[in-house]
């Protein structure tokens, strides 16, 4: 039983990272219908910035967090008002292409500030594990989970409850209907890449923190598609919960399938999982069904 | 008629100031996925190639080294390497085992002297190879001396194998480790893969302890073996780490801090602290000179610089003409060559082009990699 549990503690810990990764990519699509390939290169900048803060100024790792997430919600600002508004009605394939080539460009600036050697967070966390009922966890994961939960009340209750987050929803649900309301939807827009940004730089930090930042810390961006797929690319209830679901079969499949087949089921059952639910609903848990009359 | 005598003048003082030059290629990754490995390594090769040409090249001629960044990619990989043919380059240093692998036809076919950076075993066999060379311990010859260390000094004398799920992943354990660890007596309990990128092993490790391993061989980089040795330390684990060459560094005290505690490495090559070796000594005297700034050196680069030492070194005692089968014959003579000890004396013959046999097993003890054995080999 205690192996179970510590399967799920981890699955969970790990599935809460994939999950505010994850929120990036569908806060974007389903506000302005594109998917963002340089989501990874998000992670890295946001990672970069709060690692140099905190080892080249001396601040305070708290506060080298808050001035990365407000930067990084000016850089998303920033990039929609100066790249992707001039891309607005342009077809779908062209803006893709510009965010993969968004993506080399921060990623090759990045590698030009901070150069590709393998660099560290300072001591943050205590690194005794905390244990409780015979599972452990280390601080710098306990920290993952409150600092996601934080997050996604936020965002719930963003969402819900102001103005602009009612406005977000207008827009994603029928652009047409909310510029005809008078809603301001490039703003809209640049402010989901804000919040894109911000949620992809917080798990950027914690990623750096669990495991050094170098540039091939951008893949995970892309790691975190299949959470994105499974859990409907528009839905954010769909990017924790797929977020989750990931997590926790990642280590089930790795405690125990691994020792029955020799090994990599850990890496491959949530693309299997993944592929069976998306052949059984097919815009994903939560995605929107796109419905057609001819 | 002005213009044609430029262009011959041209033409003639360019052939001149080419006309001397021994060209070299070399393929590194600085920006790929293996650059924080890559690009220490590459300091180490450009800092030897300028110290041979301060002091006096190939036999008088100037070294011209081309240096390709090929990112780790297969396809830029070939495409630098008929470059460096046209070039006219007499020998290349390499670097990863795909890409190694992919050339192997042409080096063979071409008759370019191969150095490479992966230390995969089977390409260092002369029939299949003959133009590879390989100076460092192999993987496999890495994975058996810590299997021969386990059977000396384990207990259970148990063994996991932890890596990765690629061609370098598999390459110490499959068959050759399996091999050797049934040969000697150590019973392999259990083999988990875990990937190069992975931020959690917790299932992994969960099971290795299970199955009772008192000691896991782990063949991966800086950043998995980290949280291999965080995770281990978080869950209470305690079977005996011991990692392959690229595991082991100063990167992996800074990633995994007290974790790295007691963690066990191989390693065919010195490391800067140890300033009692004669290389590390010089190597020290190189660095203040060259790059006044740096203060520390990744073994990488001095593995980076042992490797090209030997390429350039064996050019400097070829008789005759740079073709690629003299350097080779030079290469094939070479007996106990030193390294001024960066690593164990080199030895190439017809019948192995491994340049290295042995190796050391370091200790991580209060952040310091210390020496535990002294150079062994599996033999």
């Amino acid at each position: 039983m205690e192996f179970f549990l510590q399967l799920i503690v981890a699955g969970i810990v790990m599935g809460s990272i994939y999950a505010i990764v994850a929120l990036g990519f569908t806060l974007i699509y389903k506000s302005t219908g594109v998917v963002n390939f340089a989501q990874g290169e998000l992670l890295l900048v946001g990672a970069y910035i709060c690692l140099h803060l905190t080892v080249e100024y001396r601040l305070n790792f708290v506060a080298s967090f808050i001035i990365t997430i407000l930067f990084m919600f000016f850089f998303g600002f920033f990039i929609e008002k100066i790249f992707l508004r001039k891309m607005i009605g342009e077809p779908i394939i062209s803006i893709i292409m510009l965010t993969i080539g968004l993506s080399s460009v921060f990623k090759s600036v990045v590698q030009l500030i901070w150069g590709t050697n393998t660099k560290t967070f300072p001591q943050i966390f205590p690194e005794e594990p905390l244990i409780v009922g015979g599972i452990s966890v280390s601080y710098v994961y306990i920290f993952s989970i409150i600092s996601v939960s934080i997050f996604l009340a936020l965002f719930t209750v963003f969402f819900k409850k102001s103005k602009v987050g009612i406005a977000m929803r207008a827009v994603a649900s029928d652009q047409q209907a909310a510029l005809s309301m008078g809603i301001d939807v490039k703003r809209i827009f640049a402010l989901s890449w804000a919040i894109a940004a911000v949620v992809s730089s917080v798990g950027g930090i914690l990623i750096g923190n669990i495991n050094g930042i170098n540039t091939s810390l951008s893949q995970f961006g892309l790691k975190v598609f299949p959470v994105v797929i499974l859990g409907g690319l528009d839905s954010i209830l769909g990017a924790i919960v797929g977020g989750l679901i990931i997590g926790i079969l990642e280590n089930l499949a790795g405690g125990y399938i691994d020792p029955l087949i020799g090994g990599g089921a850990k890496e491959v059952f949530p693309f299997i999982f993944m592929i069976i639910i998306l052949m059984i609903k097919p815009y994903g848990l939560f995605g929107t069904v796109e419905v057609e009359k001819v | 008629m002005k213009k044609l005598l430029v262009l011959l003048i041209s033409v003639f003082l360019v052939s001149m100031a080419y006309a001397g030059k021994v060209k070299v290629g070399a393929l590194v990754d600085l920006t790929g996925p293996t650059g924080d490995v890559g690009k220490p390594y590459a300091e180490g090769v450009r800092d030897c190639v300028r110290y041979f040409n301060e002091n006096g090249g190939i036999n008088g001629n100037e070294i011209e080294l081309l240096m390709v960044d090929y990112q780790y990619k297969i396809p830029q990989a070939i495409a630098a390497y008929k470059d460096f043919l046209r070039k006219k380059v007499v020998a290349i240093h390499g670097w990863g085992t795909g890409d190694t692998e992919a050339l192997s036809k042409f080096i063979t076919k071409d008759k370019i002297p191969y150095f490479s950076a992966s230390y995969s075993e089977h390409i260092t066999n002369p029939i299949n190879n003959p133009y590879n060379f390989l100076v460092g311990a192999t993987y496999s010859d890495q994975a058996r001396i810590a299997l021969k260390f386990i059977k000396d000094k384990g207990e259970k004398k148990t063994v996991a194998f932890i890596y990765n799920d690629t061609g370098f992943g598999r390459s110490p354990f499959f068959p050759d480790g399996e091999e050797y660890a049934q040969k000697i007596g150590v019973q392999l309990v259990d083999k988990q893969v875990v990937d190069l990128k992975a931020l959690d092993a917790t299932s992994q490790l969960l099971n290795l302890s299970k199955a009772g391993a008192e000691y896991a061989l782990v063949q991966e980089t800086y950043m998995a073996a980290s949280t291999i040795l965080k995770d281990a330390k978080k869950l209470g684990i305690d079977t005996k780490f011991i990692g392959l060459n690229w595991t082991f560094g100063k990167t992996l005290i800074d990633l995994a801090k007290d974790a790295a505690e007691g963690y066990y490495g191989t390693s065919s090559f010195a490391f800067w602290g140890q300033s009692d070796v004669e290389g590390i000594k010089f190597l020290h005297e190189l660095n203040k000179k060259y790059h006044p700034d740096v203060t520390y050196r990744e073994v990488n680069y001095i593995q980076g610089f042992s490797s090209m030492y030997v390429l350039l070194s064996a050019l400097k005692m070829t008789q005759g003409e740079l073709t690629g089968e003299n350097i080779k014959k030079t290469l094939e003579s070479f007996k106990n060559f030193s390294t001024m000890g960066l690593t164990a004396p080199v030895t190439f013959t017809k019948e192995s082009h491994k340049g290295v046999k042995a190796l050391k097993i370091y200790q991580i003890k209060n952040s310091n990699m210390i020496p535990v054995t002294d150079y062994i080999t599996a033999d």
